[in-house]
């Protein structure tokens, strides 16, 4: 009869420790819930972050506005015209762009050696630069190659004989290929 | 200490520390933010803020719960970067057509994923070999 007392006393002792050993497992398991999601979600993120910006996912589902297909610059003592003949510019070595050199009296410039330096105005993202060829009437033609869409910056560098070179720049959008 | 607690908590640190040198003026080529880190990696602000986002998890996973979570984050991480340096080298090959003809463009940021990948998965592997060891003994 005595034991009654200490029985019931032990029983409701040990089923709060196990509601308490119960609590704790629960908040426990959803910590680690918590804590999974955490690391898994992040390593979701960080996938779709890095293909956005270093692979170009969001210059493919929002395609940059396109550039100007004929600019104009000033180079030390020349104008040069660029065109992008081959319309909208796009990621590869495709596209066909021309540019027109000429003095401040308007003279076309035939003796130059241009080289078109490409490079990303979002990342540094540097190609292997391209020297022109000359088309003659101061006109010249290059095929520069683009690896990511997005904005660029085209330096062209104008080595004329007996002359000091100067740089021209021009801001182009580039796309993926559809 | 386990290798995946040890990994998580030094790659943590590293990479972490890589995130904020990106924005450090003078450690990169371009304006601050961007151009080459070194004058090897391609970086931009989204790049290095990606960088500080891995560190600070990798550094969560080897403390939190003492590190109770590193071998989850050797995985999540070692997979999130094996499926972007595929992307990378698929992405290269795809502009220039063959693979001799590799343009060494971002190159360095794609070996640099590879490495990332294959020494997370290689921590998940081992930490996995180490516990099974233990359990044994």
């Amino acid at each position: 009869m005595r034991d009654a007392p200490i029985g019931e006393a032990a029983a409701m002792q040990l089923a709060g420790g196990a509601r308490a050993a119960s609590t704790a497992s629960a908040r426990s398991s959803r910590t680690d819930l918590v804590a999974r999601s955490v690391i898994i979600g992040s390593g979701i993120a960080v996938c779709l972050l890095l293909a956005w910006g270093h692979l170009g996912l969001g210059a493919y589902l929002f395609p940059p506005a396109p550039s100007a297909p004929r600019q104009v610059a000033i180079a030390g003592p020349y104008q040069v015209t660029m065109s992008a003949d081959s319309g909208q510019l796009l990621v590869g070595a495709h596209n066909s762009v021309s540019f027109v050199v000429r003095d401040r009296a308007g003279h076309a410039v035939n003796n130059a050696m241009i080289q078109i330096r490409a490079d990303m105005t979002t990342m540094a993202m540097p190609v292997p630069p391209v020297t022109a060829t000359p088309l003659g009437d101061g006109r010249y033609a290059a095929r520069p190659l683009f690896s990511m869409a997005g904005p660029w910056r085209l330096t062209v560098t104008i080595a004329d004989p007996g002359a000091p070179a100067t740089h021209a720049a021009f801001d182009v959008s580039v796309r993926w290929n559809p | 200490m386990s290798i995946a607690r040890q990994y998580a908590r030094i790659f943590g640190f590293i990479i972490l520390a890589i995130g904020i040198l990106g924005f450090v003026p003078g450690l990169s080529t371009g304006v601050t933010g961007s151009g080459l880190l070194l004058g090897i990696f391609a970086i931009n602000p989204l790049h290095n803020l990606i960088h500080i986002a891995t560190g600070l998890m990798a550094l969560f996973a080897g403390y939190y719960a003492d590190g109770s979570y590193a071998r989850l984050y050797a995985l999540v991480f070692g997979i999130v970067y094996v499926l972007i340096t595929i992307a990378g080298f698929t992405q290269l090959l795809f502009i220039n057509g063959s693979l001799l003809g590799i343009v060494p463009i971002n190159t360095a940021d794609n070996f640099l994923h590879l490495a990332i990948a294959a020494v997370a998965l290689g921590v998940y592997i081992l930490s996995g070999e180490q516990a099974r060891s233990r359990a044994i003994s």
